[in-house]
């Protein structure tokens, strides 16, 4: 547990389910106290981690088009009506 | 037809071509030839290829047959060029071509133009041929499909940028989750060019390193609009993707290769913008509801350790702290008291003797040797009560250090550590474990609760 506090998740998706996990733990109260308060810690920083997640990504559709030397490039995609 | 007889002579053979016609091999053939020819112009014959064979030529040569009879069949390489799967032997099958007979051998077969599996269309085989060779390769098998990530950093769509499905897809993503970045690879989806865009698309957002998850997609079509979606290449693309692909092709009934090859299939590109991504609002409400129950959870279960050390404190168990401070303080000023008793004994005693010795003693030696003495004596009084108050002063501060380390160990800082004390059978606090032997019973006090344990092992450090 100790070693975990201090690690970055991998993806949003590990940290919610790792933050699952730490909500059952708690909420059995199977953990002793001092675990506890270690897991209402990593709790708090895996909270912090999803939440940036959610806001972080930018909203931004890109459409891939050849350029003259025939390599492919990014353009702000306009969608025809 | 001549009558001939059965036995006998043999009939005589014409003596002029006016009494009989007499036909050389190759009018024969040439008749035969148009009369075939017109007769059977372009039929439909049904039957089950064997001997199939292919040459380098690459024209198909085979004989049809059934349970009793067979013909020979051929089919250029002209006729086969755009069909869409391989005749083997033992299918059956429905082949249009016309009858023709090949002069020089005096042999006729069917020249084919057209074959389809029986009772199925072309298209049909196709996909059913390519699906079973791709399945018996592992290109299907669900131990190779990826799941799909959670929250994608990017999301690739390799369809056309002006159909309908780029915008259904766009339309549900941004409902369910704005803040997306999206990578399109402008695709042809339809004709003979489109396989090898999608190739291409699949291989190009397969470059990206923040594209997490590829949308393959399609609006719905006819079985040959949707064809690209079912050619090899395009399947084996999706196969080799890094990128878990979600394949979106059609309507809900349309199923293609690609459907099968992906790691998941969405029924419609709609579906496939649902499935890539769960809304933003709800992955904000399930962080935020862990974060108060993480929250809420711990506050509870303090709340809960309060109580249970304030009822511990009035507990029998621990009523023995103060007990001790008490026996102890107790014990102090016992000893005070006897010293302080004994002193004036000592005093006491001290001043009889004077008393005495003055009554024995001349009035001026006396005198003089009684001032030597109580002077002796006052010195000696005052060091024995130095000594006896640093003595009291001492075990004052001795108690009072053992008071304050009761306090630092109170029953609410100690338990709330989630520390347990170890009672032996007496009472005594166990702190060794020479203390105590295997079999004894002891007590463990927790912050919840008491324990009443037997010993089975002790192991000194």
């Amino acid at each position: 547990m100790t070693e975990t506090v201090n690690q970055d998740p991998v993806s949003f998706e590990i940290a919610l389910k790792e933050l699952e996990g730490i909500v059952k733990q708690l909420e059995t109260g199977e953990a002793k106290l001092e675990e506890a308060i270690e897991l209402f810690e990593r709790g708090m920083k895996l909270t912090h981690y999803c939440s940036q997640k959610l806001e972080e990504a930018e909203k931004k559709v890109e459409m891939l088009v050849k350029d003259s030397q025939g390599q492919y490039r990014a353009v702000p995609f306009e969608p025809e009506k | 037809m001549q009558q001939r007889p059965l036995f006998g002579g043999q009939s005589e053979p014409p003596e002029s071509a006016s009494a009989a016609q007499v036909y050389t091999v190759s009018q024969l053939n040439a008749e035969v030839k148009i009369l075939v020819e017109t007769t059977y112009p372009l039929i439909w014959v049904e039957g089950e290829i064997s001997d199939f064979k292919q040459p380098g030529s690459g024209h198909f040569y085979f004989n049809l047959k059934d349970s009793k009879s067979a013909v020979k069949a051929v089919m250029w390489k002209s006729s086969h060029r755009f069909m869409r799967w391989q005749p083997k032997n033992g299918m059956k099958v429905m082949v249009h071509g016309r009858l023709t007979v090949y002069e020089p051998q005096g042999s006729y077969q069917l020249d084919v133009v057209q074959m389809v599996p029986h009772g199925k269309g072309d298209l049909y085989a196709a996909f059913e041929q390519l699906k079973e060779k791709l399945q018996s390769e592992g290109l299907f098998d669900s131990a190779r499909k990826r799941s799909i990530p959670m929250l994608p950093r990017k999301i690739g769509i390799v369809t056309s940028p002006t159909g309908a499905a780029i915008q259904d897809i766009l339309n549900v993503l941004n409902r369910r989750f704005a803040n997306l970045g999206i990578l399109i690879f402008p695709a042809t989806v339809q004709g003979e060019e489109a396989a090898p865009t999608i190739v291409e698309g699949l291989g190009v957002l397969n470059l990206s390193r923040q594209i997490e998850v590829i949308i393959l997609a399609r609006g719905g079509g006819s079985i040959e609009d949707l064809w690209p979606f079912n050619d090899e290449t395009v399947a084996r693309a999706i196969y080799s993707s890094r990128i878990p692909v979600i394949s979106a092709v059609g309507h809900e009934t349309d199923t293609t290769i690609s459907d099968f090859v992906a790691d998941l299939r969405a029924p419609t590109p709609s579906a496939a913008a649902e499935l890539v991504i769960g809304t933003k609002s709800e992955f904000a409400e399930r962080v935020r509801n862990h974060s108060k129950r993480i929250h809420a959870s711990l506050h509870n279960r303090l709340l809960y350790l309060r109580n249970r050390v304030n009822v511990a404190a009035r507990h029998r168990a621990l009523a023995g702290f103060p007990e001790k401070l008490r026996t102890q303080q107790q014990m102090v000023d016992d000893y005070e008291g006897r010293l302080r008793a004994g002193l004036t004994r000592y005093h006491q005693i001290q001043q009889r003797k004077l008393i005495a010795v003055q009554q024995k003693m001349s009035p001026g030696h006396l005198k003089h040797l009684i001032e030597v003495r109580r002077s002796r004596l006052s010195n000696l009084f005052g060091r024995t009560r130095t000594s006896i108050q640093k003595k009291v002063h001492d075990v004052r501060r001795s108690a009072e250090r053992f008071e304050a380390k009761l306090t630092s160990l109170s029953p609410l800082a100690v338990l709330e550590r989630g520390y347990s004390i170890a009672y032996s059978e007496d009472g005594t606090i166990l702190k060794n474990a020479t203390q105590t032997s295997s079999g004894k019973a002891i007590r463990v006090k927790l912050h919840h609760g008491l324990l009443q344990c037997e010993v089975k092992e002790t192991q000194n450090d």
